[in-house]
């Protein structure tokens, strides 16, 4: 918008200026207008109070040349993600290899790159850079329940693969844990990580929880399941990073909750209902043994609420929910309309 | 404005198994302030010092906390040998409010030397201070004097104090002491 106002705004000062010429240029001579011309464009202001700046000269764009380049640290292995910079603004992260294409105007030679906050010059393309002082980050996922390293686990490092050392960093972690095994799925932990000059390796630990299922059952005042009843909201301790409900036709047997899962289908939770025996289930809880959720439940109409607490614990009991029989309003206490199957 | 004097104080920094600790922080305080760090072979040099009473300390996460006095005059270049003391070692347990063993808390370490606190296992850095499987932490190199334990568990915090007169504590989830 802003550059389309500022060449409308162009134009207009190019006809104006153009027509006064244009009077003048009988007495004056064409060549002596064009001059004119040229001075009006570089000195007209647009509405906006900025100059426009005169037409440039149609200048070739310097030939540019890519400069291929390797990063490894101290043992020859490549650092991934490392951040690399050239000429006045130009920046590039090295790939899964650790390599980058620089382009750069062909007499920027030798060039000149940063990495690490620290100078390096390239004499030739394809170039190595050895980055000394480097410490490697390897992530290792633990179940947080037992201490026991998760085998198959995927961890994807959003920052560079490696640390400088002496200097702290932030690590963006993503861990995948294998499927079918009732771990949090897409655990994503941002972790400040003090890095010591003394280090030669940086282990990161990450403790996955286990994911749980609850069961809750919502019944009218007089026992009746409440078909259709919704889930209002879950109110939890603790960052839940991702959760779904799943509607069933019978209570779960507190199995595995994949296995739950996968006969039910998983829906977002704000759309599971009650099926016509009353029953809801929340999967994907991160389990926290000794954590509260709250769960707050709603009729279908949305005017009378309840709720349920569960205790995290290796095993969860379903709940239990009567519906008041008069509306509530939507604001709740948790602590005070608890009720256990 | 930094003082500016002709005194020199060049600091030979150790490990325990007399290894130089290369790269490590050290930090100058007295009539001015510097921070440098140790080159490979362990020393670090502080010149252009005016003439006082300086004392010289480590601040390297993982290097148990090292510290020593100097009187400078004008015109003086001292050297002096700063070895790694023995640390001391503390264990934590954490429960919740029944009294369970809470696993995988994490542990922040807040030492009174204002070191900050690092586990290194030899070559490697571990990142990652949590409670065990039975909810017990052994936090070993702590710096000469207290610590300051505050274990997180979802939204649920606890704090102790550990010194090396007392170096068990146990923390209970939601109880701050």
């Amino acid at each position: 918008m802003r550059a389309v106002l500022l060449a409308l705004s162009t134009l207009l000062a190019l006809f104006a200026v153009s027509a006064l010429l244009e009077e003048e240029a009988p007495a004056r001579g064409r060549g002596r207008t064009a001059a004119s011309l040229e001075f009006a464009l570089k000195a007209t202001p647009t509405q906006m109070g900025e100059p426009v700046a005169a037409p440039a000269a149609a200048q070739p764009e310097p030939p540019a040349r890519v400069w291929s380049l390797l990063v490894l640290d101290g043992q020859d292995r490549p650092i991934r993600r490392a951040p690399v910079s050239w000429g006045s603004d130009r920046q590039a992260n090295t790939d899964e290899e650790g390599r980058a294409s620089l382009d750069a105007p062909e007499n920027a030679s030798p060039l000149t790159v940063t990495i690490f906050e620290q100078p390096y010059t390239l004499a030739r393309s394809p170039a190595v850079v050895r980055i000394l002082g480097t410490v490697p980050v390897e992530v290792v996922v633990v179940d947080a329940t037992n201490g026991t390293e998760i085998q198959g686990a995927r961890v994807a490092l959003d920052s560079p693969s490696h640390l400088a050392r002496g200097r702290s960093s932030t690590a963006r972690l993503t861990v995948t844990p294998p499927e079918g095994r009732g771990f949090q799925a897409g655990f994503i932990e941002q972790r400040w990580i003090r890095q010591s000059a003394l280090a030669g390796r940086l282990r990161v630990i990450v403790p996955v929880r286990p994911e749980k299922l609850l069961a809750l059952r919502v019944l009218e005042p007089d026992g009746r399941p409440a078909f259709g009843a919704g889930i209002q909201r879950v109110v939890m301790g603790f960052a839940a990073p991702r959760f779904a409900a799943v509607d069933a036709e019978q209570p779960p047997e507190l199995v595995e909750p994949v296995e739950i899962a996968s006969e039910g289908g998983s829906l977002p939770f704000t759309a599971a209902t009650a099926s016509d025996t009353g029953w809801i289930l929340l999967r994907g809880v991160p389990f926290l043994p000794g954590e509260t959720v709250h769960v707050v439940v709603a009729d279908p109409k949305g005017e009378r609420f309840s709720s349920a607490r569960f205790l995290l614990e290796e095993q969860v009991a379903p709940g239990i929910v009567t519906l008041p029989s008069e509306p509530l309003g939507e604001s709740i206490e948790c602590s005070t309309c608890c009720s256990w199957g | 404005m930094d003082q500016v004097g002709s005194a020199s104080l060049t600091v030979l920094l150790l490990r325990r198994d007399g290894r130089p600790a290369a790269g490590a922080a050290l930090r100058l305080s007295g009539p001015v302030s510097r921070r440098a760090r140790a080159g490979p072979d362990g020393r670090a040099t502080f010149d252009r010092l005016p003439a006082g009473v300086f004392e010289v300390a480590t601040v390297e996460p993982g290097l148990v906390h090292a510290s020593a006095s100097v009187r400078l005059d004008q015109g003086t270049a001292l050297s002096l040998d700063l070895l790694e003391p023995m640390g001391w070692t503390g264990t934590v347990t954490l429960l919740d409010e029944e009294g369970r063993p809470v696993p995988f808390a994490a542990l922040e370490i807040e030492q009174e030397c204002g070191a900050p606190y690092a586990v290194l296992e030899g070559d490697l850095q571990v990142d990652g201070l949590f409670t065990g499987p039975l909810g017990c932490a052994t936090l070993r190199e702590l710096s000469s004097g207290q610590a300051i334990v505050t274990a997180r568990f979802g939204s649920r915090v606890a704090r102790a104090t550990i010194h090396p007169a007392s170096p068990l504590a146990i923390l209970r989830l939601g109880v701050v002491e």
